[in-house]
């Protein structure tokens, strides 16, 4: 026997290397079974508690929308459950091309599929997860959007067997395209055109538009059928080609999902924009540079419009927040819909003041710039305020009886809470933890995640609540000043908790 | 480059009686040097013996005690005109992800009131001009390094802090690096350098201090 044959002879099969690998992790176990099975009922208690208290919220929304004789809820309420299908699917696109959809953790691929184990196995589990989450996430929107119809179960059961067939259809869509960067870019812009066509629908029904589609429930279950099985045969075909996938292509979805699984732990919703940012600006590698414009301030303020004019995705994400407010207006909120709006508008802009929150949290970049750090925090802030001044004037413009004190009241609300949420300091996850229902925090963890909506709401609460011209304004304006104090304050203190647990010792010594 | 300070003082940097401390461990303490201009002073000494926080002690971070002054005031990082006379490269530096090595260097030769050629200048001088165009995740770690140092050069200083500027840089690089520093001690500047090379040391350095020893 040559050296070659006897070398692959001795390549294990992928079962008998799972084996070793994990009689070698439970080797090294630092838990019991009881913990193991503790930590499940903890996971699985959450999850329930979870599920209830969603549950509740949407069945009440439902509730609600079948009782308000309104035409604006009877359309979200026939129309809605397409435009959430659409979306979804939209969505769905999006993300699966944005991660992997098959991806593997750093140490797996250097150490795992470095080895002659053949990698189509290896692949396998991490390619069947991200059958079950899009089949998952495919069933499950549609599906609560359309129990609050009044559509036969008949229907009911074709759109759910239709979902599971496109979740299985978009994965294996998605599993092809991996290895090809452009095919990849396709899907991804695919996701997209599809979020955009259901934001558009989504305007054009709070404007009225309705539609009577009757379907025969045979034809829509033959169809769901067929979406089915063609759903299965491409999720069976693209298995065969996951043996093709480099590590190149698994790893760095790998890392990505491990970061937004920590933002999210962190409830660090910035850090998961973030991480979705780098992710996308190093898959594209390069582009043409632009040059900038004036020098000092001015140059800090024209390089970051520059900046913001490099992502015109997050356009939709503008337009959403509008489509939100107009139907929130169409069901008639009456005067929340300024808080709506508030809120909805925060939330689109937030990725606005991004390079503020890297600076901010950067001792090194902060030094780099020379400008003192109130010049610097309002260049960088500028532009995000002139998007939100943009969005606010169109924003009013759709809600009915708009003002110019609308307008500015929500620009200052919105760039209040883009601030202080972009300024605001992380957790510190190396100082004392404080207990809690959901395990050890720190400190300010779960008010983190309020720093930011809190000045947007509280800026523009006086006009929801119908106060005068001056005293809208003037209540606006000073949460804008209260949250510019607070970013100024906020900067300087990046130290580890050991250095600042010292100098408050040795503060305590002197006194 | 270096800005040419209107008056001369004997010391741009003076550090008197610094003590600092994590917890009860004293990392160092009663140290006390000058630094001139046109000098630079080597910092050397064991992993863990306080090189890094000594140099952020001289760029604005409190000590335990002791004073640290920049051309006789003291050590204020909120003050401009100190951010705009000092340089560093510490190791705590983030890039835009969505920048290119280019619009990095053009923002900061902007923001401190510089020609935007400075930009091209520097891209060339450090050896990163092929990168251009590239966002700084798709660079590898010595171009990382290459652009973290051009982020100082891009820029006029007084006084340079640089800790173990030679890390990943490839031999033309610390060639190249060691002629910069020379140059820019020419031109006026003083520097404040932290390392583990002998080489660049002596190349570079007049004065050292063995912390740890």
């Amino acid at each position: 026997m040559s050296e070659t044959v006897a070398a692959a002879a001795a390549v294990p099969s992928v079962r008998a290397f799972r084996r070793q690998l994990t009689r070698a992790r439970r080797a090294h176990a630092n838990k019991t079974w009881l913990q193991v099975a503790e930590d499940a009922y903890v996971a699985l208690f959450t999850l329930a508690m979870l599920g209830v208290v969603v549950g509740a919220a949407i069945a009440q929304v439902h509730h609600e929308l079948l009782g308000c004789p309104t035409a604006g809820c009877a359309a979200v309420r026939e129309e809605l459950p397409v435009v959430v299908a659409l979306g979804t699917v939209g969505a769905v696109l999006h993300a699966l091309a944005s991660i992997g959809p098959v991806v593997s953790g750093s140490a797996t691929g250097q150490w795992v599929l470095a080895t002659p184990v053949a990698r189509g196995g290896l692949l396998r589990r991490p390619y069947a997860a991200a059958l079950g989450v899009a089949v998952a996430v495919c069933v499950a929107f549609p599906g609560v959007a359309l129990a609050g119809t009044i559509a036969s179960p008949a229907t009911i059961v074709a759109v759910l067997v239709g979902a599971v067939g496109t979740g299985l259809l978009t994965t294996a869509l998605a599993t092809a395209a991996q290895p090809h960067p452009g095919l990849r870019r396709a899907v991804g812009v695919t996701g997209d055109a599809l979020l955009l066509g259901a934001l558009v629908l989504a305007a054009a029904i709070a404007y009225g538009l309705s539609w009577e589609l009757t379907v025969d429930a045979s034809v829509s279950l033959a169809v769901a059928g067929v979406v089915v099985v063609a759903g299965l045969v491409a999720a069976v075909l693209a298995t065969r080609r996951i043996s093709r996938l480099s590590r190149a292509d698994v790893e760095p979805g790998g890392a990505l999902v491990a970061g937004l699984t920590g933002a999210a732990y962190g409830l660090d919703l910035s850090l998961v924009g973030e991480l979705l940012t780098a992710r996308r600006f190093r898959l594209l590698g390069a582009r043409r540079s632009r040059r900038g414009l004036g020098r000092g301030f001015g140059a800090v303020v024209v390089r970051e419009g520059m900046r913001l004019a490099r992502s015109p995705r997050r356009l939709l994400g503008l337009a959403a927040a509008a489509v939100v407010v107009q139907v929130g207006a169409a069901v008639g909120l009456g005067s929340l819909a300024v808080l709506v709006a508030a809120l909805a508008g925060y939330a689109a802009t937030r990725w606005t003041t991004a390079s503020l929150r890297i600076v901010w949290r950067s001792p090194g970049l902060r030094r780099a710039f020379g400008l003192d750090d109130l010049a610097l925090l309002v260049a960088l802030a500028v532009p995000g305020g002139v998007v939100a001044a943009l969005w606010s004037v169109g924003i009013t413009m759709l809600l009915p009886g708009g003002s110019v004190v609308e307008v500015v009241v929500l620009t200052l609300a919105i760039w209040s809470g883009i601030v202080r949420s972009a300024a605001s300091a992380a957790p510190r996850f190396d100082g004392p933890l404080v207990t809690s229902p959901m395990g050890a925090l720190p400190p300010g963890m779960i008010v983190s995640v309020v720093r930011g909506p809190d000045v947007a709401v509280l800026g523009s609460l006086a006009l929801t609540l119908g106060a005068s011209t001056l005293w809208s304004v003037a209540v606006a304006v000073l949460v804008a000043a209260f949250a510019l104090w607070r970013a100024i304050n906020a900067v300087g203190d990046t130290r580890p908790y050991t250095e600042r647990l010292q100098e408050a010792t040795a503060e305590k010594r002197r006194s | 480059m270096s800005r040419k300070s209107k008056k001369t003082p004997t010391s741009l940097v003076s550090v008197t009686d610094l003590e600092h401390a994590y917890g009860h461990r004293v990392v160092f303490d009663h140290l006390s040097f000058h630094v001139r201009a046109g000098r630079c002073l080597v910092l050397r000494g064991p992993n863990g013996s306080g090189k890094t926080t000594l140099l952020r002690c001289l760029v604005g971070e409190r000590p335990t005690s002791g004073t640290v002054t920049f051309d006789g005031r003291r050590v204020d990082e909120s003050d401009p005109r100190f951010r705009a006379d000092v340089a560093t490269v510490l190791g705590d530096l983030d890039f835009f992800p969505d920048l290119t090595v280019l619009e990095h260097l053009d923002l900061l030769a902007r923001a401190h009131g510089q020609a935007p050629e400075q930009a091209d200048e520097v891209l060339e001088a450090v050896g990163i001009s092929d990168v251009r165009d590239q966002f700084p995740g798709t660079l590898s770690s010595g171009q990382r390094q290459r652009l973290a140092l051009a982020t100082a050069f891009v820029r006029p200083y007084r006084l340079l802090v640089l800790d173990e500027p030679e890390q990943r840089l490839d031999t033309d690089g610390q060639a190249w690096l060691a002629q910069r520093l020379a140059a820019d001690k020419r031109a006026g500047a003083a520097i404040v350098m932290a390392t583990h090379d002998p080489d660049l040391a002596a190349a570079v350095g007049d004065d050292v201090l063995e912390l740890g020893a």
